[in-house]
């Protein structure tokens, strides 16, 4: 190493050293042509980043997932998203959504042809009945993937990748395959099998869907337990249009959540 | 509030909203998602800062090099210029923005000693649990990293001059699991 004691200097300026590393320090500081002039420039940096005040955490950085996780209470404000909740609760489909998503964010083509039903201000209704109001507009698949940390990850990407893709290409939304059909005995057994997965989703994460919005359920496993990869849009913000999508894993028995990924568009 | 500090500990390394914010939800997911496999091994606390670190360093290294001298959307959105109300309000708000800038200009090993110690006030090993290195280094660094904060805001050139020199020291990487020991890694580039 070198002859400057580095280590003392630093206790040196914080004032905890004993008596006799302190006489050390102040021998070298009487024959260092540098050392003096550096524990000055040094004191004045401790101070300056001292008084630092503390930054104020902006809403909404940290999603009700955490909240759930660490038992606070659960977060008082929610960003305004009609548009988002609109889409969530049937009134336009995942597919218009993410047309007047690219209309916000200045995309190609601002025409979605389903037009914005925004100002919804509907109530927050629980786990349960969100569920049933999203199953119709979720699209859902059943999978033998085993995911991994990884496959969630990449899974992220593709989806990502492909919103993205379907919003530049033509300027408009998407070929989306939601099922918004009349009841049938098929359709019914996809929106129960649905409605299943997104009350597990939305209760083991406790994602609000009107902060992040659900575009897709998985039936799969993951490391061999079988699970629910729920992939949802969530933006920075109040009222900003999504920019990234996250994907939630939790267990299909229990709910618990298990992983997650997430991916900018 | 573990929210409150993560989120500081952020904004202070990477001097902008949105990579805090970023940061800040990485930090809380990655250690929701390895609550699992924790289980008491160290503090939790000292585990969701080092949590936090990592996930910051990975935001600097995906947002390439470039040192941050201008801050984006902070508080001070508003053109230089002079300032009309309340001096000491002005001047102290002036004078953070200005320390968050010279933050950046601080090669990160050094600032993460510097915000973890001198802004959040915690103790040599307490440090040295969080990134991974013995307590000399955090000394080492905590000091050398004042100088170097010290030479920018006087408005000398980021070196802190002929007695050490921050850009030789390797770099460890803090990403260390908790039942393991704590691994190095080479940094790309100087």
């Amino acid at each position: 190493m070198n002859e400057h004691p580095y280590e003392l200097l630093a206790e040196y300026v914080d004032g905890t050293l004993s008596e006799e590393e302190r006489s050390t320090v102040e021998a070298h500081l009487g024959t260092c042509p540098t050392c003096p002039e550096e524990v000055e420039v040094a004191r004045s940096a401790r101070d300056a980043v001292a008084s630092l005040p503390e930054v104020e955490v902006p809403v909404g950085v940290t999603s009700r997932v955490v909240r759930t996780a660490s038992r606070e209470r659960p977060w008082a404000m929610r960003a305004a998203r009609p548009l988002a909740y609109a889409a969530a609760a049937g009134v336009i489909g995942v597919a218009a959504f993410l047309g007047i998503r690219a209309a916000i964010s200045g995309g190609a083509g601002g025409d979605s042809g389903a037009g914005s039903q925004p100002g919804t201000t509907a109530t927050r209704a629980a786990g349960e009945a969100e569920a049933a109001e999203l199953a119709p507009v979720v699209p859902y698949e059943e999978s033998d993937q085993d995911f991994d940390d990884g496959g969630v990850q990449e899974l992220a990407g593709n989806l990502a990748l492909q919103y993205t893709s379907n919003l530049d290409a033509a300027g408009g939304p998407p070929e989306e395959e939601t099922d918004q059909a009349p009841a049938e005995d098929g359709a019914a057994a996809l929106r129960v099998a649905t409605e299943e997965a997104l009350t597990c989703l939305l209760a083991g994460t406790g994602v609000d869907p009107e902060v992040e919005v659900p575009v897709r359920v998985i039936a799969a496993r993951f490391r061999g337990t079988p699970a629910y990869l729920g992939a949802f849009l969530a933006g920075p913000g109040a009222g900003q249009p999504p920019d990234r999508v996250i994907i939630y894993v939790v267990s299909r028995e229990a709910c618990e959540f298990l992983s997650f990924a997430r991916q900018l568009l | 509030r573990h929210e409150r500090r993560v989120y500081n500990l952020a904004f202070r390394m990477l001097g902008r909203e949105e990579d805090a914010r970023d940061a800040t939800q990485d930090a809380f997911l990655s250690a929701l998602r390895k609550l699992q496999t924790f289980r008491g091994q160290a503090a939790f606390t000292t585990w969701m800062h080092r949590v936090t670190v990592n996930a910051c360093y990975d935001i600097l290294r995906r947002r390439g090099r470039e040192p941050v001298v201008s801050i984006d959307r902070t508080d001070d959105d508003r053109p230089p210029g002079p300032e009309p109300s309340s001096p000491d309000h002005g001047d102290a708000a002036a004078a953070a923005v200005d320390v968050q800038r010279a933050l950046l200009l601080v090669p990160q090993d050094f600032r993460a000693v510097l915000i973890l110690h001198d802004a959040q006030d915690l103790g040599y090993e307490r440090i040295g649990e969080i990134l991974g290195v013995p307590v000399g280094t955090v000394k080492s660094r905590l000091h050398r990293g004042r100088i170097a904060l010290g030479r920018i805001l006087r408005g000398e050139p980021p070196g802190p001059g002929p007695s050490s020199d921050p850009t030789t020291e390797p770099t460890s990487d803090p990403r260390t699991e908790p039942t393991s020991e704590p691994r190095t890694e080479p940094r790309a580039g100087p």
